[in-house]
């Protein structure tokens, strides 16, 4: 069913009073790491590209970031015990930036002021972390609908800058491999199944790793070693992870993942599992 | 269609480290190439440095002709539900993405607040194309199949590494929304609406 014509005249006159939809590109990465002592800050831009040919208002605002399992979600800040929002000060919180133009907003994280001694607080230790949303909005955005018993839908953007602080105090570094279930996969898939993982990060600060997966037969020989990707878990955070098998279940005998710290990580330390496939998995497709 | 199976005893281990995460810059995928050409001249050698900066960047926009909307009105007959006419829109989401090796994006979209009680909003799109990464659609399909949109973010497209869509009318990500009554359809009430649904692109922490 579609709408009448007097209908479609009027919706197009609205088309025309309502502005392009305003966009800009933001440059740099989207996901910053600091690590900032007691008693220090850390500074930094975001820039960003209004490549239209009219201005557009672009505002920053602090929002949370919480990883769950399957997707991430961004609640007010603060929105937890570890948001990084209450010791980030930007600036401008809304600016117009004319067409054709580059701009910026700057931010800080600083801590409070350390206790006497050069301690920080003792609630703080690890890693925080929130995210910077930059959004562009039109200059002129007419609200007023006419009497269409209609519902309208509009469509806004933001860019997420993820800015996280670690304190370089002693804190805990934990995965747990929470969850680990055998998934039979389609018969056009290719594979055989998969084992799909959900990790954890049990302790306090960001953990930024690269997994890696070993499948290894009932000989003991290695099957096959799969390049799992990196990941990112902050504390409290969950990921999964999905691993494909694509050799027949009954020469398996077990897997093993190895997590492996990035560059970023300063310690070499790495974690692992071993999952071992019982009879019930090993029931071929 | 896949069948889950609980794996025996999963052996588990998670060895404590002490961790620091080293300060990263702000331009992560900055690339510099230095080309000094040697000239093998008896005469004369000349060098000359070219340098190349790759700057991140992520961008996305809307393209296309018409406004999402929608109308609850008459039943096709005296009796029945009532009918839900759509505005003809044509809305292709566009996105250029350049990253940092190994790196990826998510495009998701939600709603600023919730919708009128008794009617729902589904999102679906088409395949991402383009050239490079662009990414994989989570809820590709017509509209009545997609994701039903609400104030916590979907997925919408993962998967993006350095790739663009195109900026041409018809280049993209097809947008296509749905309009459905819910189990609270007798709460609902005639009036017009604003629904904002917000697309926000982010750095994926998963592969």
């Amino acid at each position: 069913m579609t709408l009448c014509p007097w209908r479609v005249w009027w919706l197009s006159v609205w088309l025309c009073l309502n502005p392009a939809k305003a966009t800009v590109s933001v440059m740099g990465s989207l996901d910053r790491h600091f690590v900032v002592a007691p008693g220090e800050a850390a500074e930094g831009e975001v820039w960003f590209h209004n490549t239209h040919d009219r201005p557009v208002i672009v505002t920053a605002s602090l929002a949370d970031y919480r990883q769950l399992p399957d997707r991430d979600q961004w609640p007010a800040a603060p929105s937890h015990p570890r948001s990084l929002a209450p010791f980030i000060r930007f600036a401008p919180v809304e600016q117009r930036v004319p067409a054709n133009t580059r701009a910026r907003v700057a931010f800080k994280i600083a801590w409070p002021d350390p206790a006497p001694g050069g301690a920080a607080e003792p609630s703080l230790t690890g890693t925080y972390w929130a995210a910077l949303m930059i959004q562009p909005q039109p200059l002129e955005s007419p609200e007023a609908i006419e009497e269409d018993r209609a519902l309208y839908i509009r469509e806004r953007f933001q860019t997420a800058v993820r800015l996280a602080a670690t304190l370089p105090t002693p804190a805990t570094s934990e995965l747990v491999f929470a969850q680990a279930q055998w998934q039979r996969a389609d018969a056009s898939s290719g594979a055989t199944g998969q084992l799909d993982l959900v990790l954890t990060n049990a302790g306090q600060r960001l953990l930024d790793l690269t997994l890696d997966g070993e499948w290894v037969a009932l000989s003991g020989v290695s099957l096959a070693r799969h390049a799992l990707g990196r990941v990112q878990i902050y504390p409290g955070g969950h990921r999964r992870v999905r691993w494909p098998l694509k050799h027949p279940v009954k020469r398996v005998r077990e897997g093993l993942v190895v997590a492996t710290p990035t560059p970023r990580m300063l310690s070499a330390e790495r974690f692992g599992a071993r999952f071992v496939l019982d009879g019930e998995a090993s029931i071929g497709p | 269609m896949s069948t889950q199976k609980k794996l025996k005893p999963t052996v588990c281990t998670a060895t404590p480290a002490i961790v620091t995460i080293a300060a990263t810059a702000a331009l992560a995928a900055v690339t510099a190439i230095g080309i000094a050409p040697r000239v093998a001249s008896a005469s004369e050698t000349m060098t000359q440095d070219v340098s190349v900066l790759i700057e991140n960047v992520s961008q996305m926009a809307i393209q296309g002709t018409g406004i999402p909307a929608f109308i609850v009105s008459s039943a096709p007959t005296a009796g029945g539900q009532p009918g839900v006419s759509k505005a003809p829109y044509d809305q292709y989401l566009q996105f250029t993405s350049v990253v940092p090796n190994g790196e990826t994006r998510t495009i998701q979209a939600q709603l600023s607040s919730p919708l009128p009680t008794g009617v729902a909003v589904r999102l679906a799109t088409s395949a991402p194309s383009g050239t490079g990464e662009v990414g994989v659609a989570q809820h590709e399909g017509a509209g009545a199949s997609g994701a039903l949109l609400s104030t916590t973010p979907v997925d919408l497209i993962t998967g993006i590494a350095t790739g663009f869509t195109g900026d041409g009318s018809t280049d993209g990500v097809l947008l296509d929304y749905a309009l459905e009554m819910t189990g609270d359809v007798g709460q609902m009430t005639t009036g017009d609406y604003l629904a904002e649904v917000t697309f926000t692109m982010a750095a994926a922490s998963a592969p």
